[in-house]
């Protein structure tokens, strides 16, 4: 297929999930030629998914609805011709938005080889493609690992890596980034857009934060509403700032900047940092920091330990996951638990909250040592508490409604206070189930419900993940109250810019060891390492050094 | 983050391992078989052939012992009700077995013998199964087992598959009850795991993402083009272990013993004719 040839077009379409249900695609018009990467954004619950499974053959051939209007893959209409998901499964790949439920085998390398055994390849073509991609995804130490104990970072990886085994035609990705840590993105992103770059070949990606990789992407189309409301080349269409602001998008923070300082004047979008500086140097505009794109630091203000760590260690069977950790963390410290996915973070949050008892070593928590029975903390809990929210909301829910889930240690909540507490996390129906809300809003209820309850010390795991810009700033904005107001906060992230927004110290960990422990302003002052650990420098941090070095 | 599964796969080079499925499963059906049939005492050999068995499928004591803690539980309700109920009934039914009496704490404790051998035999004959079937899951990949069905049983694969997501969704179900019960822990919830509220809890968020899990399984594996060609390769040639003819035709042999077994004991014949 020619570049620019079609691969697949949307024409008319409308699509609910229910016939009686309102639209979730509503006249929806797209075309994806040959050599198009294409960088599909919206808001949270804007209908990009369900388009992305409109794309790829899911919707209506698995996933029921009502669907109106053409779709066209390699010029058949395959709403009026019986085309099967054979043919769309041959032609295009998908990776969902979820990686650990799409996830089939036992192994990593059984994953990758799945789709080929099933399209019947020769056996040395698959163990070729297999060994491929497990070098080129950076998998291949952990080729014979069992999936389930991988971390949801890993897990993405893989997802990643089973669609490029395919090599497709047309590559559809929803989210296949936002668990990924900062070097794994790097890595993995221009693999995606090779594959995506062969002759004949497309993309359609979602993503939050492209601020890495706006420039492997070529055309961008905005989608609320199920409506598509803007279609063109990346350039022109991310020029609209104040269009992506007002959708609660998150705009690259260069890109913001060079609004700021070129206001209408800019007509084509910068894609990177550099051609950002350039752009304003060029219009004659001497570059500045305006007070929107400076810091206020949290100081760290020394006082008491509040958790004091000593030689912890934490084996499940033969399998060490934490290996003789020393540390302490202060009373109103922000910590920022970084590092590569896989490396323990989780399970130290989770001894750290007395979920799962030390192999060896021990916890004191305000000075009283951790005392368990059956493998779990007991005692402690009145005295500190502790709060946590868990990287899957679903595990922490209790109640039948998310006013009850709110109410669940604050049962002094007025109905008026809890609908406004609902309402401004995105949630209009107090009475609906947590499981019914879409994947967003479950991760800002359980933010919310855990940051009402004001806990001693509150840990978090990626707190924002697959947020919009919008909401990521209300659940910065609660844990910067929180905090302000005396609570200890750990938090798992690969989100550089909350770290240096809100922490004020960072732990590295690297195979169940702690490799780097620092305030943010030091951590980040050395780039040389950040690749090493698998993380990346800040954008808010790159663009000050930018603009000042300037 | 996981933690250790129970039920489900270890990764492993044991001896066990290295018996190709078709074998270990001529063998689970022998030892199954065999339970069914034969008296209490010879289970009771079975238990121990199969403790003895135990090193050599490279699992670690903790691990062995661990599901003992289901079964030794699931024992006590089948020993001490069978005596009570057949007592109770034999007046009335004219059961079988006679009256024994227990004194205990000062008290007297009528109960029927042949109420407590029945409840014996379930327990030992449900631990033999357990155990036997638990070595089968631990040193039996998924994936071979499946290519074994297809291969050499000439089973469909699309239902070969079914019977290999059964078998990986025993450790994912597990591994997600493990991260429930570490929140409800957190949140400061107590429960017992088998009350009411316990089951609540825990299993309906567990089943809850277990379900959606299924369908999205479903969903990734059609999308993946699972059902597309009629015939479907296998990465990996099985691996059989030397003279594998020789050791199947050996555990038939012994599996065929164990029935023969079994047969010869009566049970079957007294469980025809009643």
């Amino acid at each position: 297929m020619p570049a620019g040839g079609e691969r697949l077009a949307l024409a008319g379409l409308d699509f609910a999930f229910e016939a009686d249900a309102p639209k979730v695609l509503s006249g929806v018009d797209l075309a994806v030629h040959a050599g198009d990467r294409v960088l599909l954004l919206g808001p949270s619950g804007g209908g990009k998914s369900t388009l992305l499974m409109v794309l790829a053959g899911l919707i209506p051939r698995i996933v029921g609805g009502v669907l109106a209007g053409t779709v066209r893959l390699d010029g058949i209409d395959t709403t009026r011709v019986e085309t099967s998901l054979a043919a769309f499964s041959s032609a295009v790949a998908i990776v969902m938005q979820d990686p650990e439920s799409q996830i089939t085998c036992l192994t990593v390398e059984d994953e990758i080889a799945f789709a080929l055994e099933n399209f019947n390849l020769p056996q040395a073509e698959i163990n070729a493609r297999t060994d491929g991609v497990l070098v080129r995804c950076g998998m291949e130490a952990m080729r014979h690992a069992l999936v389930y104990t991988l971390s949801g970072g890993q897990k993405q990886r893989l997802a990643i890596a089973c669609a490029l085994a395919r090599q497709p035609e047309v590559l559809i990705l929803d989210e296949p980034l936002s668990n990924l840590d900062p070097a794994g993105c790097a890595e993995v992103m221009p693999l995606i857009a090779e594959t995506a770059g062969r002759a004949g070949s497309a993309m359609v990606m979602t993503a939050h934060d492209f601020a890495g990789f706006a420039s492997l992407f070529t055309r961008v189309v905005i989608v609320a509403k199920g409506r598509v409301l803007r279609d063109g080349p990346i350039r022109a269409v991310l020029c609209d700032v104040p269009l992506l602001a007002a959708l609660g998008l998150e705009v690259p923070l260069f890109l913001q900047w060079a609004h700021a300082m070129l206001g209408p004047a800019m007509t084509a979008a910068p894609l990177t940092l550099d051609e950002a500086i350039e752009m304003v140097r060029r219009a004659g505009i001497r570059p500045s920091l305006p007070p929107a794109f400076r810091t206020a630091r949290p100081v760290r203000a020394a006082s008491e330990a509040l958790v004091e760590v000593s030689g912890l260690s934490v084996a499940f069977g033969r399998r060490a996951v934490l290996r003789d950790l020393d540390f302490s963390i202060r009373k109103h410290d922000f910590l920022a638990l970084v590092g590569f996915n896989g490396s323990g973070k989780s399970t130290l949050a989770l001894t750290l909250a007395g979920a799962i008892a030390p192999s060896r070593g021990g916890i004191r928590l305000a000075g009283t040592p951790y005392r368990y029975r059956r493998g779990r903390q007991v005692g402690q809990r009145d005295a500190t508490p502790i709060g946590y929210v868990f990287q899957y909301p679903e595990h922490q829910f209790l109640h039948d409604s998310a006013a009850a889930e709110l109410r669940h240690g604050r049962p002094d909540l007025s109905d008026e206070e809890i609908a406004r507490l609902l309402g401004e996390i995105g949630i209009a129906d107090p009475a609906c189930h947590p499981y019914e809300l879409s994947g967003g809003e479950k991760r800002r209820l359980g933010v919310r419900a855990t940051v009402l309850l004001a806990p001693a010390l509150l840990i978090l795991d990626e707190p924002t993940y697959g947020q919009d810009e919008r909401n990521r700033a209300l659940i910065e904005a609660d844990l910067r109250a929180l905090h302000q107001n005396g609570t200890t906060i750990v938090v798992i992230t690969h989100d550089m810019d909350l770290i240096y927004r809100l922490a004020s110290r960072v732990m590295v960990l690297r195979e169940g060891t702690i490799v780097a422990d620092a305030a943010v302003e030091e951590f980040f002052a050395d780039k040389s390492d950040l690749a090493d650990l698998g993380l990346a420098e800040p954008p808010l941090r790159a663009l000050q050094r930018a603009v000042m070095g300037s | 983050m996981a933690q250790e599964v129970v039920l489900g796969y270890h990764d492993g080079d044991s001896v066990l391992h290295r018996i190709d499925p078709l074998t270990k499963l001529i063998a689970l059906l022998g030892v199954i078989v065999f339970a069914i049939g034969a008296p209490i005492d010879y289970n009771g050999w079975m238990l121990l052939a199969l403790f003895a068995a135990a090193p050599f499928s490279g699992v670690d004591l903790k691990t062995f012992l661990r599901p003992w803690s289901v079964l030794i539980p699931l024992w006590v309700p089948f020993i001490l009700l069978p005596p009570v109920l057949f007592h109770l009934q034999r007046g009335l039914l004219g059961l079988a077995g006679d009256t024994a009496h227990l004194h205990l704490f000062g008290q007297d404790f009528a109960y029927s013998r042949y109420g407590l051998n029945y409840g014996v035999k379930i327990a030992a004959r449900g631990s033999v199964i357990g155990i036997a079937s638990l070595l089968v899951l631990w040193t039996t990949h998924p994936r071979d087992l499946v290519q074994s069905m297809v291969q050499e049983l000439r089973a469909p694969y699309k239902y070969a598959w079914a019977v290999f997501l059964a078998l990986i969704y025993v450790p994912i179900v597990q591994h997600e009850t493990q991260i429930r019960s570490h929140a409800l822990h957190i949140r400061g919830v107590r429960y017992r795991r088998l009350s009411l509220r316990g089951l609540r809890l825990l299993a309906i968020p567990v089943i809850f993402r277990s379900l959606r899990r299924g369908f999205s399984t479903a969903l990734s594996m059609e999308a993946r083009g699972f059902g597309v060609a009629p015939q479907r390769a296998f990465r990996h040639d099985l691996h059989y272990p030397p003279h594998v003819g020789l050791l199947r035709a050996a555990v038939a042999l012994v599996a065929v013993l164990l029935i023969g077994v079994a047969i010869a004991s009566g049970r079957f014949a007294v469980m025809a004719h009643s």
